[in-house]
Protein backbone atom coordinates (compact mmCIF):
# COMPACT_ATOMS: atom_id res chain seq x y z
CA UNK A 1 0.00 0.00 0.00
CA UNK A 2 1.48 3.25 -0.95
CA UNK A 3 1.54 5.87 1.57
CA UNK A 4 0.96 2.97 4.27
CA UNK A 5 2.38 4.90 6.84
CA UNK A 6 0.07 7.25 6.83
CA UNK A 7 -2.90 5.52 6.31
CA UNK A 8 -2.37 3.16 9.47
CA UNK A 9 -1.40 5.86 11.56
CA UNK A 10 -4.52 7.14 10.98
CA UNK A 11 -6.89 4.23 11.23
CA UNK A 12 -4.74 3.07 14.23
CA UNK A 13 -5.13 6.22 15.69
CA UNK A 14 -8.79 6.84 15.51
CA UNK A 15 -9.39 3.38 16.71
CA UNK A 16 -7.58 3.68 19.83
CA UNK A 17 -8.77 7.33 20.77
CA UNK A 18 -12.25 5.62 20.59
CA UNK A 19 -11.22 2.49 22.45
CA UNK A 20 -9.35 4.40 25.53
CA UNK A 21 -12.44 7.02 25.28
CA UNK A 22 -15.22 3.73 25.93
CA UNK A 23 -12.65 2.65 28.04
CA UNK A 24 -12.65 5.46 30.08
CA UNK A 25 -16.33 5.99 30.35
CA UNK A 26 -17.17 2.62 31.07
CA UNK A 27 -14.40 2.68 33.50
CA UNK A 28 -15.90 5.74 35.40
CA UNK A 29 -19.26 4.32 35.36
CA UNK A 30 -18.28 1.43 37.22
CA UNK A 31 -16.88 3.24 39.87
CA UNK A 32 -19.67 5.62 39.85
CA UNK A 33 -22.18 2.76 40.51
CA UNK A 34 -19.87 1.09 43.11
CA UNK A 35 -20.38 4.56 45.36
CA UNK A 36 -23.68 4.82 44.69
CA UNK A 37 -26.26 4.31 48.17
CA UNK A 38 -27.31 0.52 47.65
CA UNK A 39 -30.85 -0.48 46.15
CA UNK A 40 -30.17 2.81 43.93
CA UNK A 41 -28.25 0.68 40.55
CA UNK A 42 -30.50 1.17 37.73
CA UNK B 1 -37.16 56.41 24.52
CA UNK B 2 -37.08 55.10 28.05
CA UNK B 3 -34.55 52.43 26.79
CA UNK B 4 -31.83 55.19 25.57
CA UNK B 5 -32.10 56.61 28.68
CA UNK B 6 -31.27 54.03 30.43
CA UNK B 7 -28.42 53.01 28.34
CA UNK B 8 -27.08 56.51 28.89
CA UNK B 9 -27.35 56.25 32.45
CA UNK B 10 -25.21 52.73 32.11
CA UNK B 11 -22.37 54.00 29.85
CA UNK B 12 -22.16 57.50 31.68
CA UNK B 13 -21.57 55.18 34.77
CA UNK B 14 -18.92 52.96 33.71
CA UNK B 15 -17.43 56.34 31.55
CA UNK B 16 -17.27 58.30 34.64
CA UNK B 17 -15.65 55.43 36.65
CA UNK B 18 -13.14 55.16 33.66
CA UNK B 19 -12.71 59.24 33.97
CA UNK B 20 -11.97 59.05 37.93
CA UNK B 21 -9.66 55.54 37.80
CA UNK B 22 -8.00 55.80 34.49
CA UNK B 23 -7.38 52.47 34.14
CA UNK B 24 -8.24 52.58 30.33
CA UNK B 25 -5.63 55.46 29.98
CA UNK B 26 -3.13 54.54 32.26
CA UNK B 27 -3.23 50.61 32.03
CA UNK B 28 -5.30 49.05 28.80
CA UNK B 29 -3.53 51.59 26.45
CA UNK B 30 0.72 51.63 27.48
CA UNK B 31 -0.39 47.35 27.44
CA UNK B 32 -1.09 48.02 23.74
CA UNK B 33 1.52 50.14 22.61
CA UNK B 34 3.54 47.76 24.47
CA UNK B 35 2.52 44.99 22.42
CA UNK B 36 2.74 47.22 19.34
CA UNK B 37 6.41 47.43 20.12
CA UNK B 38 6.96 44.15 21.20
CA UNK B 39 5.67 43.22 17.27
CA UNK B 40 8.50 45.63 16.26
CA UNK B 41 10.91 43.46 18.12
CA UNK B 42 9.47 40.01 16.79
CA UNK B 43 9.59 40.68 13.47
CA UNK B 44 11.59 41.68 10.85
CA UNK B 45 12.45 45.59 11.39
CA UNK B 46 12.76 45.48 7.30
CA UNK B 47 10.56 48.30 7.35
CA UNK B 48 8.52 46.48 4.25
CA UNK B 49 7.66 43.44 6.47
CA UNK B 50 6.02 45.64 8.88
CA UNK B 51 3.46 47.67 7.05
CA UNK B 52 2.24 45.00 5.12
CA UNK B 53 1.53 43.00 8.22
CA UNK B 54 0.71 46.10 10.01
CA UNK B 55 -3.46 45.66 10.19
CA UNK B 56 -3.03 42.19 11.50
CA UNK B 57 -0.98 43.65 14.08
CA UNK B 58 -2.95 46.23 14.86
CA UNK B 59 -5.85 44.41 15.01
CA UNK B 60 -4.22 41.37 17.13
CA UNK B 61 -3.37 44.46 19.62
CA UNK B 62 -7.15 46.08 19.55
CA UNK B 63 -8.24 42.07 20.48
CA UNK B 64 -5.80 41.72 23.43
CA UNK B 65 -6.64 45.09 24.90
CA UNK B 66 -10.20 44.12 24.30
CA UNK B 67 -9.96 41.02 26.82
CA UNK B 68 -8.45 43.66 29.56
CA UNK B 69 -11.34 45.96 28.75
CA UNK B 70 -14.12 43.46 29.03
CA UNK B 71 -11.93 42.31 32.56
CA UNK B 72 -11.97 45.81 33.62
CA UNK B 73 -15.76 46.71 32.69
CA UNK B 74 -17.16 43.36 34.87
CA UNK B 75 -14.56 44.53 37.62
CA UNK B 76 -15.61 47.12 38.74
CA UNK B 77 -19.10 45.18 39.40
CA UNK B 78 -17.47 42.70 41.55
CA UNK B 79 -17.18 44.58 44.69
CA UNK B 80 -19.75 46.28 47.34
CA UNK B 81 -22.32 44.30 45.56
CA UNK B 82 -22.72 46.43 42.62
CA UNK B 83 -23.74 43.55 41.23
CA UNK B 84 -26.63 43.31 42.88
CA UNK B 85 -27.18 46.61 42.60
CA UNK B 86 -27.24 46.49 39.30
CA UNK B 87 -30.05 43.34 39.51
CA UNK B 88 -32.21 45.30 41.96
CA UNK B 89 -31.81 48.42 39.82
CA UNK B 90 -34.77 47.86 37.70
CA UNK B 91 -32.50 48.48 34.53
CA UNK B 92 -33.68 45.96 32.06
CA UNK B 93 -31.11 43.41 30.56
CA UNK B 94 -31.27 45.25 27.34
CA UNK B 95 -30.46 48.87 28.37
CA UNK B 96 -27.57 47.07 30.76
CA UNK B 97 -26.26 45.45 27.77
CA UNK B 98 -26.08 48.01 25.69
CA UNK B 99 -24.77 50.47 28.32
CA UNK B 100 -22.20 48.18 29.34
CA UNK B 101 -21.25 47.63 25.52
CA UNK B 102 -21.46 51.62 24.90
CA UNK B 103 -18.94 52.19 27.35
CA UNK B 104 -16.21 49.07 26.36
CA UNK B 105 -16.90 50.26 22.66
CA UNK B 106 -15.75 54.20 23.31
CA UNK B 107 -12.75 52.93 25.37
CA UNK B 108 -11.84 50.92 22.48
CA UNK B 109 -12.52 53.34 19.88
CA UNK B 110 -10.09 55.85 22.17
CA UNK B 111 -7.63 53.16 22.15
CA UNK B 112 -7.78 52.45 18.55
CA UNK B 113 -7.39 56.22 18.05
CA UNK B 114 -4.24 56.06 19.75
CA UNK B 115 -2.49 52.44 18.43
CA UNK B 116 -3.86 53.77 14.79
CA UNK B 117 -1.49 57.03 15.52
CA UNK B 118 1.04 54.69 16.58
CA UNK B 119 1.20 52.14 13.72
CA UNK B 120 1.17 55.55 11.35
CA UNK B 121 4.67 56.49 13.07
CA UNK B 122 6.25 53.38 14.10
CA UNK B 123 5.19 50.41 10.95
CA UNK B 124 4.99 53.68 8.21
CA UNK B 125 1.52 52.80 7.51
CA UNK B 126 -0.18 55.60 5.41
CA UNK B 127 -3.58 55.81 6.23
CA UNK B 128 -5.97 56.30 2.86
CA UNK B 129 -8.86 55.72 2.08
CA UNK B 130 -10.40 56.57 5.18
CA UNK B 131 -14.14 55.60 4.79
CA UNK B 132 -13.99 52.07 4.52
CA UNK B 133 -11.53 52.34 6.86
CA UNK B 134 -13.65 54.01 9.68
CA UNK B 135 -17.04 52.03 8.64
CA UNK B 136 -14.74 49.27 9.16
CA UNK B 137 -13.14 50.25 12.46
CA UNK B 138 -16.80 51.22 13.62
CA UNK B 139 -18.15 47.43 12.67
CA UNK B 140 -15.35 45.46 14.11
CA UNK B 141 -15.30 47.52 17.59
CA UNK B 142 -18.92 47.55 18.26
CA UNK B 143 -18.99 43.77 16.91
CA UNK B 144 -15.98 43.07 19.30
CA UNK B 145 -17.57 45.14 22.36
CA UNK B 146 -20.72 43.33 22.06
CA UNK B 147 -19.61 39.70 21.68
CA UNK B 148 -16.82 41.08 25.00
CA UNK B 149 -19.82 42.13 27.15
CA UNK B 150 -21.80 38.62 26.33
CA UNK B 151 -18.73 37.26 27.64
CA UNK B 152 -18.23 39.12 30.10
CA UNK B 153 -21.41 38.72 32.22
CA UNK B 154 -21.30 35.51 31.29
CA UNK B 155 -17.94 34.56 33.48
CA UNK B 156 -19.03 37.57 35.58
CA UNK B 157 -19.50 35.55 39.38
CA UNK B 158 -16.56 33.57 38.49
CA UNK B 159 -13.43 32.66 40.33
CA UNK B 160 -11.75 31.68 37.14
CA UNK B 161 -13.26 34.74 35.17
CA UNK B 162 -9.97 36.09 33.97
CA UNK B 163 -8.81 32.84 31.95
CA UNK B 164 -12.12 32.12 30.74
CA UNK B 165 -13.46 35.15 29.06
CA UNK B 166 -10.13 34.47 26.83
CA UNK B 167 -10.83 31.33 25.84
CA UNK B 168 -14.35 31.47 25.28
CA UNK B 169 -14.10 35.29 23.06
CA UNK B 170 -11.01 34.76 20.65
CA UNK B 171 -12.16 31.77 18.59
CA UNK B 172 -15.72 33.74 18.20
CA UNK B 173 -14.38 36.75 17.09
CA UNK B 174 -11.90 35.47 14.52
CA UNK B 175 -14.24 36.41 11.78
CA UNK B 176 -14.02 39.83 13.26
CA UNK B 177 -10.33 39.51 12.79
CA UNK B 178 -10.39 38.55 9.42
CA UNK B 179 -12.66 41.20 8.36
CA UNK B 180 -11.33 43.96 10.33
CA UNK B 181 -7.79 42.86 9.04
CA UNK B 182 -8.42 42.44 5.15
CA UNK B 183 -10.79 45.79 5.24
CA UNK B 184 -7.41 47.80 6.39
CA UNK B 185 -5.40 45.73 3.73
CA UNK B 186 -8.03 46.85 1.04
CA UNK B 187 -8.26 50.57 2.00
CA UNK B 188 -4.58 51.17 2.89
CA UNK B 189 -2.24 49.18 0.10
CA UNK B 190 -5.16 47.51 -2.33
CA UNK B 191 -7.99 48.08 -3.79
CA UNK B 192 -10.68 50.14 -1.52
CA UNK B 193 -13.74 48.75 -3.19
CA UNK B 194 -12.14 44.97 -2.14
CA UNK B 195 -13.04 46.53 1.52
CA UNK B 196 -16.82 46.88 1.23
CA UNK B 197 -18.07 42.99 1.90
CA UNK B 198 -15.60 42.69 5.03
CA UNK B 199 -17.37 45.95 5.83
CA UNK B 200 -20.79 44.04 5.29
CA UNK B 201 -19.70 40.95 7.14
CA UNK B 202 -18.33 42.99 9.74
CA UNK B 203 -21.83 44.58 10.21
CA UNK B 204 -23.41 41.64 10.18
CA UNK B 205 -21.45 40.05 13.20
CA UNK B 206 -22.09 43.55 15.11
CA UNK B 207 -25.78 43.00 14.82
CA UNK B 208 -26.09 39.49 15.20
CA UNK B 209 -24.27 39.72 18.82
CA UNK B 210 -25.97 43.26 19.35
CA UNK B 211 -28.74 41.43 19.50
CA UNK B 212 -28.05 38.01 21.51
CA UNK B 213 -26.20 39.88 24.04
CA UNK B 214 -29.59 41.87 24.80
CA UNK B 215 -31.49 38.78 25.11
CA UNK B 216 -28.78 37.19 26.77
CA UNK B 217 -27.98 39.95 29.82
CA UNK B 218 -30.28 39.59 31.84
CA UNK B 219 -31.11 35.90 32.41
CA UNK B 220 -26.88 35.62 33.06
CA UNK B 221 -26.96 38.68 35.27
CA UNK B 222 -29.41 36.74 37.00
CA UNK B 223 -27.14 33.79 37.57
CA UNK B 224 -23.86 35.76 37.87
CA UNK C 1 -36.38 6.50 33.11
CA UNK C 2 -33.88 9.73 32.96
CA UNK C 3 -31.00 7.97 33.76
CA UNK C 4 -30.19 6.62 30.34
CA UNK C 5 -31.44 7.88 26.93
CA UNK C 6 -31.45 4.16 25.49
CA UNK C 7 -33.02 1.22 27.01
CA UNK C 8 -30.01 -1.33 28.50
CA UNK C 9 -31.15 -3.87 26.31
CA UNK C 10 -31.06 -1.55 23.14
CA UNK C 11 -27.83 -0.10 24.09
CA UNK C 12 -25.81 -3.36 24.52
CA UNK C 13 -27.18 -4.34 21.44
CA UNK C 14 -26.27 -1.18 19.21
CA UNK C 15 -23.23 -1.23 20.84
CA UNK C 16 -22.19 -4.62 18.99
CA UNK C 17 -23.80 -3.24 15.65
CA UNK C 18 -21.54 -0.44 15.72
CA UNK C 19 -18.81 -2.63 16.72
CA UNK C 20 -19.58 -4.63 14.01
CA UNK C 21 -20.15 -1.78 11.57
CA UNK C 22 -16.34 -0.62 12.62
CA UNK C 23 -15.14 -4.08 11.69
CA UNK C 24 -16.98 -3.93 7.99
CA UNK C 25 -15.92 -0.39 7.76
CA UNK C 26 -12.00 -1.59 8.15
CA UNK C 27 -12.28 -4.39 5.70
CA UNK C 28 -14.13 -2.07 3.11
CA UNK C 29 -11.85 0.71 3.85
CA UNK C 30 -7.98 -0.93 3.62
CA UNK C 31 -9.01 -3.71 1.73
CA UNK C 32 -11.98 -3.79 -0.89
CA UNK C 33 -12.30 -0.24 -2.15
CA UNK C 34 -9.85 0.23 -4.77
CA UNK C 35 -7.14 2.83 -4.61
CA UNK C 36 -7.57 5.99 -6.03
CA UNK C 37 -6.55 7.09 -9.54
CA UNK C 38 -5.01 10.00 -8.15
CA UNK C 39 -4.54 10.05 -4.11
CA UNK C 40 -3.56 6.30 -4.37
CA UNK C 41 -4.51 4.40 -1.10
CA UNK C 42 -4.02 8.00 0.40
CA UNK C 43 -8.22 8.02 -0.38
CA UNK C 44 -8.13 5.46 2.51
CA UNK C 45 -8.36 8.04 5.37
CA UNK C 46 -10.92 9.96 3.16
CA UNK C 47 -13.56 6.98 4.60
CA UNK C 48 -12.35 8.05 8.31
CA UNK C 49 -11.93 11.60 8.09
CA UNK C 50 -15.48 12.78 6.25
CA UNK C 51 -17.56 10.19 8.49
CA UNK C 52 -15.66 11.42 11.79
CA UNK C 53 -16.29 15.91 11.02
CA UNK C 54 -19.44 14.63 10.06
CA UNK C 55 -20.99 13.26 13.36
CA UNK C 56 -18.39 16.02 14.88
CA UNK C 57 -20.63 18.53 13.82
CA UNK C 58 -23.70 16.32 14.46
CA UNK C 59 -22.48 16.38 17.80
CA UNK C 60 -22.18 19.80 17.68
CA UNK C 61 -25.95 20.38 16.61
CA UNK C 62 -26.80 18.04 19.06
CA UNK C 63 -25.38 20.68 21.62
CA UNK C 64 -27.11 23.22 20.20
CA UNK C 65 -30.30 21.43 20.15
CA UNK C 66 -30.31 20.28 23.79
CA UNK C 67 -29.08 24.26 24.92
CA UNK C 68 -32.09 25.93 23.03
CA UNK C 69 -34.49 22.95 23.97
CA UNK C 70 -33.19 23.45 28.18
CA UNK C 71 -33.54 27.29 27.62
CA UNK C 72 -37.40 27.24 26.50
CA UNK C 73 -39.46 27.50 29.34
CA UNK C 74 -42.12 25.14 27.65
CA UNK C 75 -39.15 21.92 27.38
CA UNK C 76 -36.80 22.81 30.08
CA UNK C 77 -35.68 19.77 31.70
CA UNK C 78 -32.39 18.51 33.07
CA UNK C 79 -32.22 16.48 30.17
CA UNK C 80 -31.69 18.80 27.63
CA UNK C 81 -28.74 19.83 29.63
CA UNK C 82 -27.00 16.64 30.59
CA UNK C 83 -27.66 15.53 26.28
CA UNK C 84 -25.64 19.06 25.45
CA UNK C 85 -22.89 18.50 27.66
CA UNK C 86 -22.71 14.60 26.76
CA UNK C 87 -22.35 15.43 22.27
CA UNK C 88 -19.93 18.31 23.45
CA UNK C 89 -17.48 16.02 24.89
CA UNK C 90 -17.87 13.47 22.07
CA UNK C 91 -17.87 16.13 19.74
CA UNK C 92 -14.66 17.79 21.11
CA UNK C 93 -13.06 13.97 20.55
CA UNK C 94 -14.26 13.63 16.78
CA UNK C 95 -13.07 17.12 16.02
CA UNK C 96 -9.84 16.42 17.24
CA UNK C 97 -9.88 13.35 15.01
CA UNK C 98 -10.96 15.17 12.05
CA UNK C 99 -8.16 17.85 12.13
CA UNK C 100 -5.83 14.65 12.68
CA UNK C 101 -7.49 12.73 10.23
CA UNK C 102 -7.95 15.22 7.88
CA UNK C 103 -3.91 16.33 8.62
CA UNK C 104 -2.50 12.69 7.70
CA UNK C 105 -4.68 12.61 4.41
CA UNK C 106 -3.36 16.03 3.61
CA UNK C 107 0.13 15.06 3.95
CA UNK C 108 0.61 12.70 1.02
CA UNK C 109 -2.03 13.96 -1.19
CA UNK C 110 -1.25 18.06 -0.53
CA UNK C 111 2.42 18.03 0.69
CA UNK C 112 1.47 19.92 3.61
CA UNK C 113 0.38 19.17 6.88
CA UNK C 114 -2.10 21.57 7.11
CA UNK C 115 -4.12 24.00 4.42
CA UNK C 116 -5.94 27.46 4.88
CA UNK C 117 -8.94 26.56 3.51
CA UNK C 118 -12.71 27.11 4.75
CA UNK C 119 -13.49 23.75 5.89
CA UNK C 120 -10.12 23.20 8.00
CA UNK C 121 -9.91 26.27 9.42
CA UNK C 122 -13.72 26.09 10.43
CA UNK C 123 -12.84 22.74 11.99
CA UNK C 124 -10.20 23.97 13.70
CA UNK C 125 -12.14 27.09 15.45
CA UNK C 126 -15.25 24.49 16.15
CA UNK C 127 -12.23 22.51 18.50
CA UNK C 128 -11.64 25.86 20.28
CA UNK C 129 -15.21 26.58 20.72
CA UNK C 130 -15.80 23.32 21.85
CA UNK C 131 -13.00 23.33 24.29
CA UNK C 132 -14.39 26.82 25.75
CA UNK C 133 -18.16 25.18 25.98
CA UNK C 134 -16.70 22.03 28.42
CA UNK C 135 -14.72 24.74 30.10
CA UNK C 136 -17.70 26.12 31.47
CA UNK C 137 -19.30 23.15 32.33
CA UNK C 138 -16.44 21.39 34.69
CA UNK C 139 -17.07 25.23 36.72
CA UNK C 140 -19.01 23.99 39.75
CA UNK C 141 -22.08 25.88 39.86
CA UNK C 142 -25.58 25.72 41.14
CA UNK C 143 -27.05 23.05 37.95
CA UNK C 144 -29.62 25.54 36.94
CA UNK C 145 -26.86 28.21 36.74
CA UNK C 146 -24.51 26.09 34.74
CA UNK C 147 -27.22 24.71 32.71
CA UNK C 148 -27.94 28.77 31.98
CA UNK C 149 -24.52 29.54 30.85
CA UNK C 150 -23.43 26.59 28.43
CA UNK C 151 -26.69 26.36 26.74
CA UNK C 152 -26.17 30.30 25.75
CA UNK C 153 -22.38 29.79 25.34
CA UNK C 154 -23.67 26.56 23.30
CA UNK C 155 -25.72 28.68 20.80
CA UNK C 156 -23.53 32.02 20.95
CA UNK C 157 -21.02 29.12 19.26
CA UNK C 158 -23.98 27.42 17.23
CA UNK C 159 -24.31 31.21 15.35
CA UNK C 160 -20.40 32.02 14.84
CA UNK C 161 -19.38 28.73 12.97
CA UNK C 162 -21.57 29.32 10.04
CA UNK C 163 -19.91 32.97 9.71
CA UNK C 164 -16.23 31.19 10.44
CA UNK C 165 -17.01 29.27 7.79
CA UNK C 166 -18.56 32.33 5.01
CA UNK C 167 -15.57 34.94 5.80
CA UNK C 168 -12.71 32.19 5.74
CA UNK C 169 -14.50 30.76 2.59
CA UNK C 170 -14.65 34.61 1.38
CA UNK C 171 -11.11 35.11 2.10
CA UNK C 172 -9.85 32.17 0.80
CA UNK C 173 -11.52 33.01 -2.98
CA UNK C 174 -11.15 36.50 -3.24
CA UNK C 175 -7.10 35.11 -2.57
CA UNK C 176 -7.85 32.68 -4.75
CA UNK C 177 -5.99 29.54 -3.18
CA UNK C 178 -8.74 27.54 -1.93
CA UNK C 179 -9.56 25.93 -5.80
CA UNK C 180 -6.33 23.26 -5.37
CA UNK C 181 -7.62 21.68 -2.25
CA UNK C 182 -11.47 21.95 -2.99
CA UNK C 183 -10.52 19.93 -6.48
CA UNK C 184 -9.31 16.86 -3.98
CA UNK C 185 -11.59 16.83 -1.17
CA UNK C 186 -14.46 16.58 -3.31
CA UNK C 187 -13.13 13.98 -5.59
CA UNK C 188 -16.19 12.71 -7.39
CA UNK C 189 -16.16 8.81 -6.56
CA UNK C 190 -18.69 5.87 -7.35
CA UNK C 191 -19.59 2.52 -7.25
CA UNK C 192 -17.77 0.77 -3.35
CA UNK C 193 -15.53 3.98 -2.96
CA UNK C 194 -19.24 5.70 -2.54
CA UNK C 195 -20.67 2.90 -0.28
CA UNK C 196 -17.74 2.54 1.61
CA UNK C 197 -17.64 6.03 2.22
CA UNK C 198 -21.62 6.23 2.88
CA UNK C 199 -21.33 3.16 5.28
CA UNK C 200 -18.36 5.31 7.14
CA UNK C 201 -20.78 7.69 8.15
CA UNK C 202 -23.32 5.18 8.82
CA UNK C 203 -21.19 3.28 11.13
CA UNK C 204 -19.79 6.45 12.75
CA UNK C 205 -23.06 7.33 13.78
CA UNK C 206 -24.01 4.67 15.21
CA UNK C 207 -20.78 4.85 17.45
CA UNK C 208 -21.57 8.36 18.50
CA UNK C 209 -25.43 7.54 19.21
CA UNK C 210 -23.93 4.33 21.29
CA UNK C 211 -21.05 6.94 23.22
CA UNK C 212 -24.16 9.43 23.75
CA UNK C 213 -25.91 7.33 25.81
CA UNK C 214 -22.76 5.51 27.68
CA UNK C 215 -21.90 9.20 28.24
CA UNK C 216 -24.95 10.72 29.53
CA UNK C 217 -25.51 7.64 31.92
CA UNK C 218 -22.03 8.74 33.23
CA UNK C 219 -22.95 12.39 33.64
CA UNK C 220 -26.20 11.77 35.58
CA UNK C 221 -24.23 9.49 38.12
CA UNK C 222 -21.48 11.90 38.19
CA UNK C 223 -23.98 15.18 38.74
CA UNK C 224 -26.20 13.10 41.83
CA UNK C 225 -22.94 12.21 43.37
CA UNK C 226 -22.31 16.19 43.68
CA UNK C 227 -25.59 16.35 45.15
CA UNK C 228 -25.16 13.78 47.25
CA UNK C 229 -21.94 15.28 48.41
CA UNK C 230 -22.94 18.88 48.59
CA UNK C 231 -25.99 17.59 50.86
CA UNK C 232 -23.27 15.24 53.12
CA UNK C 233 -21.42 18.62 53.27
CA UNK C 234 -24.23 20.49 54.33
CA UNK C 235 -25.61 17.98 56.85
CA UNK C 236 -22.16 17.19 58.15
CA UNK C 237 -22.02 21.65 58.83
CA UNK C 238 -25.11 21.39 60.63
CA UNK C 239 -24.05 18.45 62.91
CA UNK C 240 -20.51 19.97 64.03
CA UNK C 241 -22.01 23.33 64.88
CA UNK C 242 -25.51 22.67 66.24
CA UNK C 243 -28.36 25.33 66.14
CA UNK C 244 -28.26 26.62 69.81
CA UNK C 245 -30.79 26.20 72.30
CA UNK C 246 -33.77 28.10 72.27
CA UNK C 247 -33.07 30.87 75.10
CA UNK C 248 -35.79 30.34 78.37
CA UNK C 249 -38.91 32.30 77.82
CA UNK C 250 -40.30 34.33 80.47
CA UNK C 251 -42.89 32.61 82.92
CA UNK C 252 -46.14 32.81 81.62
CA UNK C 253 -48.46 34.22 83.27
CA UNK C 254 -51.50 32.03 84.31
CA UNK C 255 -55.21 33.19 84.63
CA UNK C 256 -56.06 35.07 87.65
CA UNK C 257 -56.81 33.06 90.26
CA UNK C 258 -60.63 32.41 90.38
Amino acid sequence: MRFAEYVITGWALTGATLAVYWFWIVRRTRRAEQSLPDGEVE
Amino acid sequence: MALWREVRLVAGKDLRIEVRSRVTSQQIAPFGLIVLLLFAFALDPDRGVLRRVAPGLFWITVLLAALLAVSRAFAIEADNGARDGLRLSGLDGPALFLGKGAAIAVQLFALEAVLAACVVVLYGVELNTLVPLLLATLAATIGVAATGTLYGVLAAGLRVRETLVPVLLLPVVAPVLLGATRSWEAAIDGVPSDAWPWVALLGVFAVLFTAIGMLAFGPLLEEA
Amino acid sequence: MDQRLLRPGVARALGWIALAALAVLVIFGLFVAPPDRIQSDAQRLMYLHVPVAWVAYLAFGITALGSVLWLLPRTRSPVWDRLAGSSAEIGVIFTALTLVDGSLWGRPVWGVWWAWDARLVTTAVLFFLYLGYLALRRIPSSPEARAKRCAIAALVAFVDVPIVHFSVNLWRTLHQQGTVFNDQLDAHIHGVMAFTLWFGVFAFTLVYVYLLDKRYRLLVLDEDREEREVQQAIAERLAASPVPPAPPTPPVEVGAPR
